[in-house]
Protein backbone atom coordinates (compact mmCIF):
# COMPACT_ATOMS: atom_id res chain seq x y z
CA UNK A 1 0.00 0.00 0.00
CA UNK A 2 2.51 2.12 1.11
CA UNK A 3 4.90 1.65 -2.29
CA UNK A 4 1.79 2.60 -4.77
CA UNK A 5 1.74 6.10 -2.95
CA UNK A 6 5.69 6.69 -2.82
CA UNK A 7 5.39 5.55 -6.73
CA UNK A 8 2.80 7.97 -7.22
CA UNK A 9 4.08 10.62 -5.46
CA UNK A 10 7.49 9.92 -7.39
CA UNK A 11 5.33 10.30 -10.69
CA UNK A 12 3.78 13.45 -9.88
CA UNK A 13 7.17 15.23 -8.97
CA UNK A 14 8.63 13.94 -12.16
CA UNK A 15 6.18 14.95 -14.63
CA UNK A 16 5.81 18.90 -13.17
CA UNK A 17 9.74 18.85 -12.85
CA UNK A 18 9.58 17.96 -16.78
CA UNK A 19 6.62 20.38 -17.22
CA UNK A 20 8.56 23.23 -15.68
CA UNK A 21 12.05 22.02 -17.55
CA UNK A 22 9.86 21.78 -20.83
CA UNK A 23 8.42 25.53 -20.56
CA UNK A 24 12.05 26.85 -19.60
CA UNK A 25 13.42 25.88 -22.94
CA UNK A 26 10.81 27.49 -25.22
CA UNK A 27 12.58 30.95 -24.79
CA UNK A 28 15.56 29.30 -26.17
CA UNK A 29 14.24 27.01 -28.58
CA UNK A 30 12.28 30.07 -29.45
CA UNK A 31 16.09 32.21 -29.77
CA UNK A 32 17.24 29.24 -32.21
CA UNK A 33 14.49 29.25 -34.37
CA UNK A 34 13.86 33.01 -35.23
CA UNK A 35 18.37 33.28 -35.54
CA UNK A 36 17.36 30.56 -38.12
CA UNK A 37 15.02 32.25 -39.75
CA UNK A 38 16.64 35.39 -40.04
CA UNK A 39 19.76 33.85 -41.81
CA UNK A 40 17.25 32.29 -44.55
CA UNK A 41 15.91 35.48 -45.11
CA UNK A 42 19.29 37.23 -45.90
CA UNK A 43 19.90 34.73 -48.14
CA UNK A 44 16.16 34.82 -49.42
CA UNK A 45 17.09 38.75 -50.13
CA UNK A 46 20.44 38.08 -51.56
CA UNK A 47 18.64 35.62 -54.04
CA UNK A 48 16.58 37.73 -54.78
CA UNK A 49 17.96 41.44 -55.04
CA UNK A 50 21.50 40.72 -56.42
CA UNK A 51 20.96 37.43 -58.10
CA UNK A 52 17.49 38.41 -59.07
CA UNK A 53 16.75 34.67 -59.47
CA UNK A 54 13.53 33.69 -60.00
CA UNK A 55 11.64 33.26 -56.92
CA UNK A 56 11.04 28.96 -56.54
CA UNK A 57 14.73 28.73 -57.64
CA UNK A 58 15.80 31.23 -54.74
CA UNK A 59 13.53 29.74 -52.57
CA UNK A 60 15.25 25.90 -53.10
CA UNK A 61 18.65 27.61 -52.73
CA UNK A 62 17.23 29.22 -49.69
CA UNK A 63 15.75 25.97 -48.53
CA UNK A 64 19.35 23.95 -49.70
CA UNK A 65 21.32 26.05 -47.17
CA UNK A 66 19.07 26.84 -44.36
CA UNK A 67 18.82 23.73 -41.46
CA UNK A 68 15.84 22.10 -39.58
CA UNK A 69 13.03 23.94 -38.46
CA UNK A 70 13.55 26.81 -41.46
CA UNK A 71 14.28 24.85 -44.13
CA UNK A 72 10.96 22.49 -44.13
CA UNK A 73 9.28 25.94 -44.32
CA UNK A 74 10.83 27.35 -47.13
CA UNK A 75 10.45 23.74 -49.13
CA UNK A 76 7.06 23.43 -48.83
CA UNK A 77 6.99 27.37 -50.28
CA UNK A 78 8.64 26.41 -52.91
CA UNK A 79 6.74 23.14 -54.22
CA UNK A 80 3.53 24.94 -53.31
CA UNK A 81 4.68 27.52 -56.17
CA UNK A 82 5.70 24.73 -58.61
CA UNK A 83 2.59 23.29 -57.97
CA UNK A 84 0.86 26.34 -59.45
CA UNK A 85 0.12 28.50 -56.53
CA UNK A 86 -0.15 32.02 -56.08
CA UNK A 87 3.34 33.08 -53.82
CA UNK A 88 1.28 35.27 -51.49
CA UNK A 89 -0.95 31.95 -50.34
CA UNK A 90 1.71 29.29 -50.76
CA UNK A 91 3.87 31.90 -47.89
CA UNK A 92 1.07 32.29 -46.12
CA UNK A 93 0.00 29.08 -45.89
CA UNK A 94 3.40 27.98 -45.28
CA UNK A 95 3.69 30.40 -42.84
CA UNK A 96 0.60 29.27 -40.31
CA UNK A 97 2.25 25.50 -40.37
CA UNK A 98 5.51 26.91 -38.65
CA UNK A 99 6.15 24.61 -35.73
CA UNK A 100 3.87 26.36 -32.68
CA UNK A 101 6.31 24.87 -30.17
CA UNK A 102 9.44 26.74 -31.90
CA UNK A 103 7.87 30.46 -33.05
CA UNK A 104 5.13 32.55 -31.06
CA UNK A 105 2.06 33.71 -32.58
CA UNK A 106 3.35 37.02 -32.90
CA UNK A 107 6.14 35.49 -35.14
CA UNK A 108 4.11 33.30 -37.36
CA UNK A 109 1.53 36.70 -37.90
CA UNK A 110 4.59 38.99 -38.64
CA UNK A 111 6.07 35.96 -41.26
CA UNK A 112 3.10 35.61 -43.14
CA UNK A 113 2.28 39.54 -43.64
CA UNK A 114 5.60 39.13 -45.91
CA UNK A 115 3.42 37.31 -48.11
CA UNK A 116 1.95 40.42 -49.51
CA UNK A 117 5.11 41.93 -51.29
CA UNK A 118 6.71 37.98 -51.73
CA UNK A 119 7.63 36.95 -55.39
CA UNK A 120 5.14 39.64 -56.45
CA UNK A 121 6.40 43.19 -56.27
CA UNK A 122 10.02 44.84 -57.56
CA UNK A 123 13.08 43.59 -55.85
CA UNK A 124 13.33 46.79 -53.98
CA UNK A 125 9.92 46.59 -52.05
CA UNK A 126 10.79 42.49 -51.36
CA UNK A 127 13.95 43.38 -49.53
CA UNK A 128 12.47 46.21 -47.46
CA UNK A 129 9.86 43.90 -46.46
CA UNK A 130 12.24 41.25 -45.53
CA UNK A 131 14.38 43.99 -44.45
CA UNK A 132 11.20 44.86 -41.79
CA UNK A 133 11.04 41.14 -41.13
CA UNK A 134 14.66 40.83 -40.06
CA UNK A 135 14.02 43.71 -37.78
CA UNK A 136 11.23 42.74 -36.08
CA UNK A 137 13.38 39.28 -35.19
CA UNK A 138 16.04 41.31 -34.24
CA UNK A 139 14.35 43.36 -31.75
CA UNK A 140 12.40 39.97 -30.71
CA UNK A 141 16.09 38.31 -30.08
CA UNK A 142 17.03 41.17 -28.17
CA UNK A 143 14.36 40.49 -25.89
CA UNK A 144 14.62 37.08 -25.10
CA UNK A 145 18.38 37.07 -24.41
CA UNK A 146 17.53 40.05 -22.00
CA UNK A 147 14.72 37.92 -20.22
CA UNK A 148 16.12 34.53 -21.10
CA UNK A 149 18.21 33.84 -17.80
CA UNK A 150 15.25 35.01 -15.48
CA UNK A 151 12.37 32.90 -16.93
CA UNK A 152 14.58 29.69 -17.29
CA UNK A 153 15.38 29.58 -13.11
CA UNK A 154 11.63 30.49 -12.39
CA UNK A 155 9.91 28.12 -14.76
CA UNK A 156 12.11 25.20 -13.44
CA UNK A 157 12.01 26.31 -9.92
CA UNK A 158 8.19 26.62 -9.86
CA UNK A 159 7.49 23.25 -11.91
CA UNK A 160 9.38 21.64 -9.25
CA UNK A 161 7.81 23.65 -6.19
CA UNK A 162 4.35 22.82 -7.49
CA UNK A 163 5.18 19.03 -7.60
CA UNK A 164 5.93 19.38 -4.29
CA UNK A 165 3.08 21.66 -3.08
CA UNK A 166 0.54 18.46 -5.17
CA UNK A 167 2.40 15.73 -3.46
CA UNK A 168 2.15 17.20 -0.10
CA UNK A 169 -1.39 17.70 -0.23
CA UNK A 170 -2.75 14.83 -1.93
CA UNK A 171 -0.52 12.58 0.49
CA UNK B 1 -0.97 6.54 29.38
CA UNK B 2 2.99 6.77 30.68
CA UNK B 3 3.72 7.41 26.89
CA UNK B 4 1.13 9.67 26.37
CA UNK B 5 2.33 12.65 28.60
CA UNK B 6 5.43 12.09 26.27
CA UNK B 7 3.29 12.08 22.87
CA UNK B 8 1.60 15.43 23.89
CA UNK B 9 4.59 17.15 24.79
CA UNK B 10 6.04 16.20 22.16
CA UNK B 11 3.58 17.29 19.64
CA UNK B 12 3.49 20.72 21.65
CA UNK B 13 7.37 21.17 20.95
CA UNK B 14 7.13 20.18 17.45
CA UNK B 15 3.78 22.48 16.68
CA UNK B 16 5.74 25.45 18.49
CA UNK B 17 9.04 24.96 16.43
CA UNK B 18 7.40 24.36 12.70
CA UNK B 19 5.01 27.53 13.60
CA UNK B 20 8.02 29.59 14.81
CA UNK B 21 9.45 28.45 11.48
CA UNK B 22 6.80 30.13 9.64
CA UNK B 23 6.33 32.94 11.61
CA UNK B 24 8.41 35.37 9.27
CA UNK B 25 7.55 34.32 6.21
CA UNK B 26 3.67 33.46 6.34
CA UNK B 27 2.78 34.58 10.08
CA UNK B 28 -0.75 32.84 9.07
CA UNK B 29 0.42 29.58 8.65
CA UNK B 30 2.22 30.23 11.88
CA UNK B 31 -1.02 30.18 13.81
CA UNK B 32 -2.82 27.80 11.94
CA UNK B 33 -0.07 25.39 13.13
CA UNK B 34 -0.06 26.17 16.77
CA UNK B 35 -4.12 25.91 16.24
CA UNK B 36 -3.99 22.49 14.90
CA UNK B 37 -1.24 21.20 17.26
CA UNK B 38 -3.56 22.68 20.05
CA UNK B 39 -6.73 20.49 18.74
CA UNK B 40 -4.27 17.27 18.11
CA UNK B 41 -3.76 17.44 21.91
CA UNK B 42 -7.35 17.70 22.64
CA UNK B 43 -7.69 14.67 20.89
CA UNK B 44 -5.26 12.73 22.37
CA UNK B 45 -6.65 13.55 26.16
CA UNK B 46 -10.41 12.89 24.76
CA UNK B 47 -10.88 9.61 25.88
CA UNK B 48 -9.13 10.60 29.73
CA UNK B 49 -11.43 13.33 29.61
CA UNK B 50 -14.89 11.76 29.06
CA UNK B 51 -13.49 9.23 31.95
CA UNK B 52 -13.23 11.94 34.11
CA UNK B 53 -16.45 13.00 33.37
CA UNK B 54 -17.98 9.80 34.07
CA UNK B 55 -16.33 9.54 37.03
CA UNK B 56 -18.05 12.94 38.56
CA UNK B 57 -21.35 11.77 37.50
CA UNK B 58 -21.51 8.72 38.77
CA UNK B 59 -20.31 10.51 41.95
CA UNK B 60 -23.57 12.36 41.75
CA UNK B 61 -25.62 9.83 40.92
CA UNK B 62 -24.38 8.63 44.40
CA UNK B 63 -25.22 11.92 45.96
CA UNK B 64 -28.64 11.73 44.97
CA UNK B 65 -30.25 14.96 45.19
CA UNK B 66 -27.55 17.49 44.11
CA UNK B 67 -27.65 15.74 40.66
CA UNK B 68 -29.03 18.33 38.87
CA UNK B 69 -26.23 20.86 40.10
CA UNK B 70 -23.14 18.54 38.50
CA UNK B 71 -25.20 18.80 35.12
CA UNK B 72 -24.37 22.73 35.52
CA UNK B 73 -21.18 22.37 36.66
CA UNK B 74 -19.79 20.22 33.47
CA UNK B 75 -21.84 22.60 30.91
CA UNK B 76 -20.04 25.62 32.72
CA UNK B 77 -16.87 23.89 32.29
CA UNK B 78 -17.73 22.95 29.07
CA UNK B 79 -18.38 26.67 27.89
CA UNK B 80 -15.25 27.84 29.90
CA UNK B 81 -12.89 25.27 27.84
CA UNK B 82 -14.59 26.24 24.61
CA UNK B 83 -14.43 30.23 25.40
CA UNK B 84 -10.87 29.92 26.30
CA UNK B 85 -9.91 27.81 22.88
CA UNK B 86 -11.43 30.88 20.92
CA UNK B 87 -9.89 33.54 22.97
CA UNK B 88 -6.47 32.14 22.58
CA UNK B 89 -6.53 31.57 19.37
CA UNK B 90 -8.01 34.96 18.71
CA UNK B 91 -5.30 36.32 20.85
CA UNK B 92 -2.14 34.13 19.29
CA UNK B 93 -3.33 35.91 16.10
CA UNK B 94 -3.06 39.21 17.57
CA UNK B 95 -6.56 40.30 17.96
CA UNK B 96 -6.73 40.73 21.40
CA UNK B 97 -10.28 42.94 21.31
CA UNK B 98 -11.46 39.87 19.82
CA UNK B 99 -9.73 37.74 22.29
CA UNK B 100 -11.57 40.20 25.01
CA UNK B 101 -15.06 39.71 23.62
CA UNK B 102 -15.12 35.77 23.51
CA UNK B 103 -14.52 35.38 26.88
CA UNK B 104 -16.81 37.97 28.07
CA UNK B 105 -18.99 36.21 25.98
CA UNK B 106 -18.54 32.91 27.57
CA UNK B 107 -18.61 34.61 31.27
CA UNK B 108 -22.29 35.70 30.27
CA UNK B 109 -22.95 32.57 28.93
CA UNK B 110 -21.72 30.82 32.61
CA UNK B 111 -24.00 33.18 34.44
CA UNK B 112 -27.16 32.14 32.20
CA UNK B 113 -26.32 28.95 32.59
CA UNK B 114 -25.97 29.02 36.71
CA UNK B 115 -28.42 31.52 37.37
CA UNK B 116 -31.40 29.02 38.12
CA UNK B 117 -28.65 27.12 40.72
CA UNK B 118 -28.07 30.48 42.52
CA UNK B 119 -31.61 31.20 42.33
CA UNK B 120 -32.55 28.23 44.37
CA UNK B 121 -29.08 28.89 46.40
CA UNK B 122 -30.10 32.71 47.33
CA UNK B 123 -33.93 31.00 47.73
CA UNK B 124 -32.30 28.39 50.24
CA UNK B 125 -30.23 31.14 52.06
CA UNK B 126 -33.63 33.30 52.39
CA UNK B 127 -35.66 30.70 53.78
CA UNK B 128 -33.06 30.19 56.53
CA UNK B 129 -33.50 33.85 57.50
CA UNK C 1 -5.86 13.11 13.18
CA UNK C 2 -2.01 12.25 13.64
CA UNK C 3 1.20 14.49 13.71
CA UNK C 4 0.99 14.27 10.35
CA UNK C 5 -1.35 17.24 9.51
CA UNK C 6 1.04 19.62 11.56
CA UNK C 7 3.80 18.44 9.23
CA UNK C 8 1.61 18.83 5.82
CA UNK C 9 0.60 22.21 6.96
CA UNK C 10 4.11 23.30 7.67
CA UNK C 11 5.03 21.97 4.26
CA UNK C 12 2.77 23.37 2.23
CA UNK C 13 3.27 26.62 4.33
CA UNK C 14 7.10 26.74 3.71
CA UNK C 15 6.64 25.51 -0.03
CA UNK C 16 4.32 28.43 -0.22
CA UNK C 17 7.30 30.82 0.86
CA UNK C 18 9.46 29.80 -1.63
CA UNK C 19 7.03 30.11 -4.25
CA UNK C 20 6.59 33.34 -3.25
CA UNK C 21 10.07 34.48 -3.35
CA UNK C 22 11.04 32.49 -6.91
CA UNK C 23 7.94 34.38 -8.35
CA UNK C 24 8.68 37.83 -6.52
CA UNK C 25 12.57 37.34 -8.16
CA UNK C 26 10.82 36.67 -11.37
CA UNK C 27 8.87 39.77 -11.01
CA UNK C 28 5.56 38.47 -11.08
CA UNK C 29 3.87 39.69 -7.79
CA UNK C 30 0.34 39.11 -8.91
CA UNK C 31 0.92 35.19 -8.93
CA UNK C 32 2.58 35.50 -5.38
CA UNK C 33 -0.36 36.81 -3.70
CA UNK C 34 -2.20 34.48 -5.65
CA UNK C 35 -0.33 31.59 -4.69
CA UNK C 36 -0.29 32.34 -0.97
CA UNK C 37 -4.27 32.86 -1.22
CA UNK C 38 -4.36 29.28 -2.81
CA UNK C 39 -2.39 27.43 -0.02
CA UNK C 40 -4.46 29.47 2.81
CA UNK C 41 -7.42 28.51 1.34
CA UNK C 42 -6.33 24.67 1.15
CA UNK C 43 -4.51 24.89 4.93
CA UNK C 44 -7.60 26.04 6.38
CA UNK C 45 -10.20 23.70 4.56
CA UNK C 46 -8.09 21.04 6.67
CA UNK C 47 -7.80 23.29 9.95
CA UNK C 48 -11.75 24.04 9.73
CA UNK C 49 -12.54 20.35 9.20
CA UNK C 50 -10.74 19.73 12.47
CA UNK C 51 -11.64 22.11 14.86
CA UNK C 52 -15.74 21.46 13.59
CA UNK C 53 -14.52 17.83 15.01
CA UNK C 54 -13.41 19.75 18.10
CA UNK C 55 -15.77 21.06 18.79
CA UNK C 56 -18.29 18.68 18.25
CA UNK C 57 -16.54 16.26 20.89
CA UNK C 58 -17.01 19.15 23.33
CA UNK C 59 -20.00 19.35 22.28
CA UNK C 60 -20.32 16.29 23.03
CA UNK C 61 -18.51 15.71 25.91
CA UNK C 62 -20.03 18.48 28.34
CA UNK C 63 -23.85 17.93 27.11
CA UNK C 64 -23.62 21.64 25.89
Amino acid sequence: MIYIRIIGAVLVLASCGVLGYYYSMKDSWRIRGLSEMKKALLLLEGEIVYAHNPLADALAKTAAKASSPVRNFFIIVERSINLGFKASEAWRDAANMLAAHEFSVEDVENTARLAESIGYLDPKTQSAGITMLVGYIDAQIEQLRQSEGKTKRLYRSAGVIMGLLIVTILI
Amino acid sequence: MDTLILRIAATGVVSAFLALSLKKDNPVFASLIAVIGGVLIFFMIAPYFSAVLSLFTSISDNIGTGGVYITTVLRVIGVAYAAEFGSSICADAGENGLAQKVELAGKILILAIAAPVILTLLQQILTVF
Amino acid sequence: MTIQVVFQIAAVGILVAVLNQVLKAAGREEQAVLTTLAGLIVVLFWVIQHVSDLFLTVQELFNL
